[in-house]
């Protein structure tokens, strides 16, 4: 029955299995454009519930200035597409403003994102003095000064992203105004609110702006359902709902750590048009008229990319010698040698070498998109490694920059300087993985590795980085609280608490902001709150490091101990260990298995825990605080 | 594409799963309203029997039909007159 089962069959069984929906089955849910198929997806979701380790949970609140209706499981099903267990709450009819005014948004306590959805007629009056344009205008700019400071007002009472799209004018408002000039009027005024829309994430730190009116521009649906408008105030088609549930399901990646960070790459018919084998260097089509412009156009696409911090791979079944000629060779190549931080071409399977990579860069092949227009090529790595999301770049070769686009795999919350540095780090990285063979040990490698660790106070240019550690780091992270900007910002700030970053360079480079740590600090008991590092330095001793300067620190400012806890979560167990080795010892609940989920906690003395500081390791001499 | 089920069987297959009931329990004339038919109900019914049959409903007509019969007849209707003016 499993193969011939429909969509939405398997999802129901998932549900009844209280399981996530396999990882074919989610791409299905994301990519799908069929309405019908997405709601009642969307609905059947409504009763999911997992057994065992758990997903990425999110909490959405939904607010709208119109009937919330299909826009409710258009958006689970593509949280649940995306491999959250989401929860939603919407908000009652009508209570728009009151919702926004109050901060009030939802009655079980803070979600982490709120999805506001809005209709022109929010800004519209109910009619007008065609004669009067400026009455029109006048109103419409009143609503905006309204929704900002209800906004405003909202953002005070929550810590939660609130992600706010552009509105489509409906045509029948553009074509009641006769007079060409007047309606010119009408549209630039509505693309000033648009823009305004649009200008709010530039205003608040905890706003994202979608552009809806962007992506309905090339999208084959209509925007509007006046039947429905009219009889159940749902002017928005599902078309355009599922539209905004996609753009809001990206932020909920971004914003919460599912953003992929690797791109690996076929070359024959994908970065070029041919087979190199066949036709040479010369003869692949790059650059130029059609087809040549299509490859070349991905090229800058994928260059574009790499500019703002996506890992590159180059995974090609050809011979390497003469892929490295034609990236070197090729004077219309954008994508040379250098610009890949891992390079596996040979004959072998693609799945087996995309694992290879993975264990050169040190990344999970969960963060990986893999793009390739053969379809026995992506069905053999999507078989073996479901976790990797396949790109197609079969078909007209005028779409593979949409393909690669299109689901906004890459897309982050801000980008950091530890971002635009990331893919030269990696490609180091993976060097160092042949320096690593040639030791005899592992602390003679460490050594050799000449590592420095600077622990510092956040500031201006660190929270930024600090909170995206939070968002994404999964494996060293050691209570799994997800600090957002705004929350370290404030804790930064405030004198009983010390947010930390930690930077570490080495003899092949600077690796940049790597960690943090979050500290409750009271005069007797220093307590870390959570504390994340990257997998790329892991099993370097870095976190001793960090813990035994923090404990160095406490000591100094007379306190007695210094906690800590572990929750454990399905990714985490490598921080199992991290209190007991560092010398803390567990309290509370006796240390068992019998739950398994129940956080522990530690504590120790700080003198014990400075010690525990690698000696391989130097604390750079600007750790520590100035003295102004 | 092949048909095996009548429209009216195809009905009552999409009221049901709106109201979350077992379609044997739904007669060709039970009254919807007797079910817990209400209006989010019926639009979730509007959109998927618009989207099965690839027909466009007159809210006026939809609204006035309260049992799997007389929508099934409406969707006949329509579907017929397409068919004419293909």
């Amino acid at each position: 029955m499993s193969e011939s089962e429909t969509p939405l069959a398997a999802l129901r069984a998932a549900v009844r299995e209280h399981r996530m929906p396999d990882p074919p089955l989610r791409r299905a849910l994301l990519e799908s454009d069929d309405t019908a198929l997405a709601r009642q997806a969307g609905k059947a979701l409504k009763q999911l519930t997992v057994d065992g380790d758990q997903p990425r949970q999110v909490e959405v609140a939904l607010l709208a200035t119109c009937t919330i209706g299909s826009y409710e499981p258009l958006l689970r099903a593509q949280l649940v597409g995306a491999g959250f267990l989401p929860t939603l709450r919407a908000a009652d009819y009508g209570t728009f403003g009151m919702a926004l005014a109050t901060g009030r948004l939802a009655p079980e306590g803070d979600p982490q994102l709120v999805s506001l959805l809005m209709d022109a007629g929010y800004f519209l009056p109910g009619d007008w003095h065609a004669g009067d344009p400026d009455a029109l205008e006048k109103h419409v700019e009143a609503r905006l000064d309204e929704f900002r400071a209800q906004l405003a007002a909202c953002l005070e009472h929550t810590a939660a992203t609130v992600v706010v799209h552009t509105v489509p004018l409906p045509a029948q408002v553009r074509d009641g105004v006769i007079s060409l000039g007047a309606r010119a009027r009408v549209g630039r005024m509505w693309y000033r609110v648009n823009a305004a829309l649009l200008g709010l994430a530039e205003e608040h730190a905890q706003v994202v702006a979608v552009d809806l009116v962007g992506e309905l521009a090339e999208a084959a649906v209509p925007a509007r359902d006046a039947r429905l408008h009219r009889y159940g105030d749902m002017p928005h088609t599902d078309g355009a709902l599922l539209l905004l549930a996609r753009l809001v399901r990206r932020v909920a990646q971004a914003q919460l750590g599912l953003s992929r960070k690797v791109l690996a790459l076929d070359l024959d018919n994908t970065l070029w048009g041919g087979v190199l084998g066949e036709v040479g260097a010369q003869g692949v089509q790059l650059g130029g008229l059609y087809p040549g412009n299509c490859y070349l156009e991905l090229q800058r696409t994928v260059h574009r990319l790499r500019e703002q911090g996506v890992i590159l791979v180059l995974a090609s079944k050809n011979d390497a010698d003469a892929v490295e000629r034609a990236l070197t060779d090729h004077p219309d190549m954008v994508l040379r040698p250098d610009a890949f931080s891992a390079r596996v071409v040979n004959w072998s399977a693609k799945a087996g070498n995309l694992r290879q990579a993975s264990e050169a860069l040190s990344l999970s092949t969960e963060s990986f998109v893999f793009m390739d227009d053969s379809d026995f090529e992506r069905g053999q790595v999507g078989d073996e490694l479901p976790e990797v999301a396949v790109v197609s770049a079969a078909g007209d070769p005028a779409h593979l920059v949409d393909a690669l686009l299109r689901q906004g795999w890459f897309d982050v919350m801000e980008l950091t300087d530890t971002d635009r540095k990331r893919p030269e780090l990696y490609r180091k990285r993976a060097q160092r993985g042949d320096f690593s063979a040639g030791f005899g040990s592992s602390e003679e490698f460490l050594r050799a590795l000449e590592l420095s660790v600077e622990i510092a106070p956040a500031n201006e240019f660190t929270i930024g980085r600090i909170a995206q550690l939070a968002a994404r780091t999964n494996q060293f992270n050691l209570t799994g609280i997800r600090y957002d900007e705004a929350t370290t910002r404030r804790m930064s700030e405030d004198p009983g608490h010390l947010v930390l970053s930690v930077s570490v360079t080495d003899r092949f480079g600077d690796e940049g902001i790597v960690g943090a740590l979050w500290v409750e600090r009271r005069p007797d008991v220093w307590r870390v709150l959570n504390m994340v590092l990257s997998c790329r330095v892991l099993s370097r001793g870095v976190e001793n490091a960090a813990i035994g300067w923090l404990a160095g620190q406490a000591r100094e400012a007379g306190a007695t101990a210094v906690e800590g806890r572990y929750v454990r979560s399905p990714k985490n167990s490598v921080a199992a260990s991290f209190w007991t080795d560092a010398g803390f010892a567990p309290v509370g609940s006796p240390d068992g298995d019998s739950a398994e989920s129940a956080p522990t906690d530690f504590t120790v003395a700080p003198a014990t825990a400075a010690a525990v500081t690698p000696e391989w390791i130097a604390l750079n001499k600007r750790s520590g605080f100035s003295d102004e | 594409m092949s048909e095996p089920d009548s429209v009216e069987e195809t009905v009552t297959g999409i009221i049901a799963d709106v109201l979350g009931t077992d379609p044997a329990d739904i007669e060709k004339d039970t009254a919807l309203a007797a079910l817990g038919w209400d209006s989010m109900n019926s639009i979730e019914a509007l959109v998927r029997l618009e989207a099965t049959f690839a027909v466009d409903l007159d809210l006026r007509s939809f609204h006035a039909a309260h049992t799997v019969e007389q929508m099934a007849a409406l969707v006949e209707k329509l579907r017929a007159g397409a068919s004419r003016h293909a």
